[in-house]
């Protein structure tokens, strides 16, 4: 029997016998957490999102999301490579075009799918995790702000000038933001022309997003899609 | 007395005519003649005929209630003519008793003496001639053993001629003598067996049987029926030229035709053994030709048990380790799982610590929740006093350790999470490696156990076939053993040649020179019975097929003739013969007749006197015919009998 060292409190001991059983993981990155999406956020309106027309509906913005579900969705598929992946190649499958399933082999043959994944809760219509403590420091820095359409009452999500400098910096010093500058903008070509129902009907095709608990994290597929890759290459896995 | 032959050229002597006829040298004749015991009839011989001379027979009775006690029967001054023991309507006082015992003291055999009445009789001596000689046959019989010897007195001086003990010593010793004296040829017979024939011989026992008349026979001769025995007695006591040659022959062909048939029938079973064996050795080859082909094994079946022991464990071992191994990848995958999702908190750690800082850099220009500007001074306190230009908050230096905190306990928590992964890569390598290695131990195995189960299964065919083999080999040894007792004796064609041409000159010259005689006897026969009373007989034909009768002008059969002519054609065929023998001088019939009860026979008194008075008419004519006769109708038949050849009852009213 092995128990790992050095790991106590509330991560769980690791029995090692002839067979492995594991206990309940905790996730210890909440201290950071705020940041990290805020940072994704500001890269999904920065690299993701649309440019705003003239004139700007905000003084001094430069790019938005049109709602907050369009918002959520294209912030699943960046936090769920192996959900993107698959989206990919449906996408490849439909229209033919190589740089989609491109795109997919990138993401499944490295580990991203493992190591990229934010798993991300469902609520009631899908992928749903309250974003405003995440828009918040970048509302609070002067970097984004929202807006709500008095008819629609649907709040859009606009990327300040201001903003657009902070992402570029940002990428320009952090290796781990310009991860986040490619993926966003891989997923905004993707969602481009698409509303955020399109999107939400695009996530459900996968059960394991459709039949995911209210309030449970959605699955991994990555098995499957890479499987679903495999197979489209004509190779066994 | 005897009459001249016919004038004709003399026959060639008969081996010659048989060789011409069979086209064989006269040495195969004589050779194929000698083995069938066949002897050419050189001469008839003169007719001697029996006569008794004296009775006498002793012992004791008992539980008779009448007259228990010792007696002595004494009957003598005995000649040719017609004797009588008679009473008058008594039964059960001796008179057949007397008639069994002279039958018995002639024969050597008891025929229907009752064997309480036997027990009664402890000495028999019984005198008697033939021709000129006398003799006395006398003995014991207690406890049903005869004892005793033959004497011939007559021509003195007076010898014993043998001794005998036993019933079957006595019947031999009187059987040699009858048939030498009256030049018998014992009647050749076959009887068929199954396969087998076989010859037998009817001796005296049949001869004297032909002298003893009790009432209607379906015989006309003796008491056999079968093989028309009365036809070859009447050749041979007539004395008909070739009889007793034809019937050796005869009896020669019919052995040789069962043997060349139970040759046929040998042969069949001989092929049949033959095919049988021949099939059987062929068997035998194939299954030895089988036995080569199979490979020879080593295995024993402990081999075998601790091979199948081996491979059960083994596939034992091969499932755990295929469990183990599955729980081990599963755990693997968990553990890797668990690792990726400790790398990517650690990723997201690191990012917001990032991030954390580049947001750390930038100053708040409004409040997040209702966007208003602040003023620069509210920077300047979190700068001066380490609260929270926003929130106010007076912690920010702990967030700093947290992540810190959080930082270390997710690196820590990865390298746990990689060293338990690489543990658990390489223990479910080494489990792998172990499930290999039992994989390919437990395919070896079981390679071997299907060699070994080949193996078995040719042993175990070996066994069934050594054991066929065995069986194999025991039943043809039975079947050669069989085979070999089975010795073909191969009907000779030539010896078949012979015999058939010497039956049919044998036959020939039978038939030829009986002719005369036969029909002579028949009108002998016809003239007896007639005087014997009976009426119409107009003709008798006597042939080997049967006898046939020409009653007023109809054709009929001894058969079918009612029991009193039936008793008249019986005396009146022995008389006859008699009285041709005596005329001719030829003949071989001992000329006795011992008649039994002839008054049961539904013959009127008138008729029954008539035909006795008859026979003793013609027995006075026939010096060589002696007539006894028992009758219990004394009343009715003495009148037939001179007084002195009578024996009546004594005072106690017994016959002795």
């Amino acid at each position: 029997m092995l128990v790992l060292g050095g790991l106590e409190g509330s991560i769980a001991l690791v029995q090692w016998e002839d067979d492995v059983t594991l206990g309940p993981l905790a996730y210890p990155d909440e201290p950071t957490r705020q940041f990290r999406d805020a940072l994704r956020l500001l890269f999904i309106l920065a690299y993701g999102g649309e440019e705003v027309g003239e004139p700007p509906p905000v003084p001094n913005s430069v790019r938005f999301v049109s709602s907050q579900k369009r918002l959520q969705k294209m912030d699943f598929w960046v936090r769920n490579p192996d959900h993107l992946a698959y989206a990919l190649l449906d996408r490849y499958e439909v229209e033919g075009e190589a740089a989609w399933l491109i795109h997919a082999r990138e993401i499944l043959e490295s580990e991203e799918p493992e190591i990229r994944r934010d798993a991300m809760a469902k609520y009631l219509w899908g992928a749903y995790e309250p974003i405003d403590t995440g828009i918040a420091p970048l509302i609070s820095y002067g970097l984004a702000q929202t807006q709500r359409n008095p008819e629609t009452r649907r709040r859009s999500f606009l990327l300040l000038k201001r903003g657009a400098d902070v992402a570029r910096q940002m990428e320009k010093d952090l290796s781990e933001a310009r991860w986040y500058a490619s993926r966003a903008a891989l997923v905004g070509d993707f969602c481009r022309g698409r509303t955020g129902a399109d999107l939400a009907r695009m996530q459900y095709k996968r059960p394991e997003y459709a039949n995911a608990p209210n309030g449970e994290t959605i699955a991994s597929i990555a098995i499957e899609v890479r499987a679903r890759l495999a197979t489209m290459e004509g190779r066994h896995v | 007395m005897s009459e001249q032959p016919p004038a004709q050229p003399p026959i060639p002597p008969f081996k010659e005519a048989v060789a011409e006829r069979a086209k064989v040298t006269r040495a195969i004749v004589d050779r194929v003649l000698r083995e069938a015991g066949v002897v050419e009839e050189k001469a008839t011989r003169r007719a001697d005929h029996l006569a008794l001379r004296r009775l006498s027979f002793s012992g004791e009775k008992q539980d008779t209630h009448m007259t228990d006690g010792q007696y002595t029967f004494l009957w003598e001054g005995l000649a040719p003519g017609l004797w009588g023991v008679l009473s008058d309507g008594a039964n059960q006082i001796g008179k057949s008793t007397v008639i069994e015992v002279m039958l018995w003291a002639l024969r050597g055999r008891v025929r229907s003496l009752k064997s309480e009445v036997r027990e009664w009789i402890n000495e028999v001596e019984l005198e008697f001639t033939i021709g000129q000689e006398l003799y006395c046959v006398s003995f014991t019989d207690f406890g049903s053993v005869p004892r005793g010897k033959l004497v011939m007195t007559v021509p003195g001086p007076p010898r014993t001629l043998d001794t005998f003990e036993g019933d079957e010593a006595f019947e031999r010793l009187m059987g040699e003598l009858m048939m030498r004296r009256f030049v018998l040829q014992p009647i050749p017979n076959i009887s068929h067996m199954g396969d087998e024939a076989n010859q037998y011989f009817h001796a005296w026992a049949a001869y004297a049987a032909s002298m003893f008349i009790e009432g209607s026979h379906p015989a006309i001769l003796g008491d056999v029926t079968v093989g028309a025995l009365w036809w070859r007695m009447l050749h041979l006591f007539v004395g008909m030229p070739y009889a007793a040659t034809h019937m050796a022959l005869r009896n020669a062909l019919t052995l040789e035709q069962a043997k060349r048939e139970g040759f046929g029938a040998k042969q069949q079973t001989q092929r049949g053994y033959d095919a049988k064996i021949k099939r059987l050795e062929e068997e035998e080859k194939r299954i030895s030709s089988e036995l080569d082909d199979l490979p020879r094994t080593s295995v024993t079946s402990r081999e075998l048990d601790s091979l199948t022991k081996e491979s059960a464990t083994l596939t034992r071992s091969v499932s755990e380790l295929q469990e183990r191994v599955a729980s081990a990848q599963v755990g693997a995958t968990a553990l890797k799982a668990q690792r990726d999702e400790a790398r990517a908190t650690l990723r997201r750690l690191h990012e917001g610590a990032k991030s954390r800082k580049v947001f750390a850099g930038l100053n708040p220009v409004c409040c997040p929740r209702c966007a208003s500007a602040f003023p620069p001074s509210q920077v300047d306190v979190e700068e001066a006093e380490g609260r929270c230009a926003v929130c106010n908050r007076s912690t920010l230096g702990k967030d700093e350790g947290a992540l810190q905190d959080a930082l270390q306990f997710a690196g820590e928590r990865l390298d746990g999470l990689t060293r338990a992964e690489n543990e658990a890569q390489k223990t479910l390598g080494q489990l792998q490696k172990k499930l290999k290695v039992a994989e390919t131990r437990r395919t070896e195995s079981a390679a071997k156990i299907r060699e070994v189960e080949r193996q078995t299964e040719a042993l175990r065919s070996r066994r069934e076939l050594e054991d066929s083999a065995m069986k194999l080999s025991g039943a043809l040894d039975q079947l050669r053993a069989l085979a070999s007792q089975d010795d073909l004796i191969q009907p000779d064609a030539e010896r078949v040649g012979v015999l058939k041409a010497a039956e049919a000159i044998a036959e020939n010259r039978m038939k030829s020179g009986s002719l005369d005689q036969l029909s002579k006897l028949e009108a002998e026969v016809t003239n007896v019975a007639q005087r014997f009373g009976f009426r119409g007989l107009e003709a008798i034909t006597i042939r080997g097929n049967g006898i046939t009768l020409t009653v007023s002008g109809v054709r009929s059969t001894y058969s079918k003739q009612t029991a009193g002519q039936k008793l008249r054609l019986r005396v009146a065929l022995v008389t006859a013969m008699m009285r041709l023998a005596h005329r001719s001088g030829f003949g071989h019939h001992p000329g006795l007749l011992l008649i039994d009860a002839p008054g049961s026979e539904e013959l009127s008194d008138t008729d029954l006197l008539a035909m006795m008075t008859e026979i003793g008419q013609v027995a006075s004519e026939t010096p060589n015919l002696q007539v006894f006769v028992a009758s219990a109708r004394g009343d009715v038949l003495r009148p037939a009998f001179e007084t002195a050849n009578v024996r009546l009852p004594d005072l106690k009213g017994a016959i002795f």
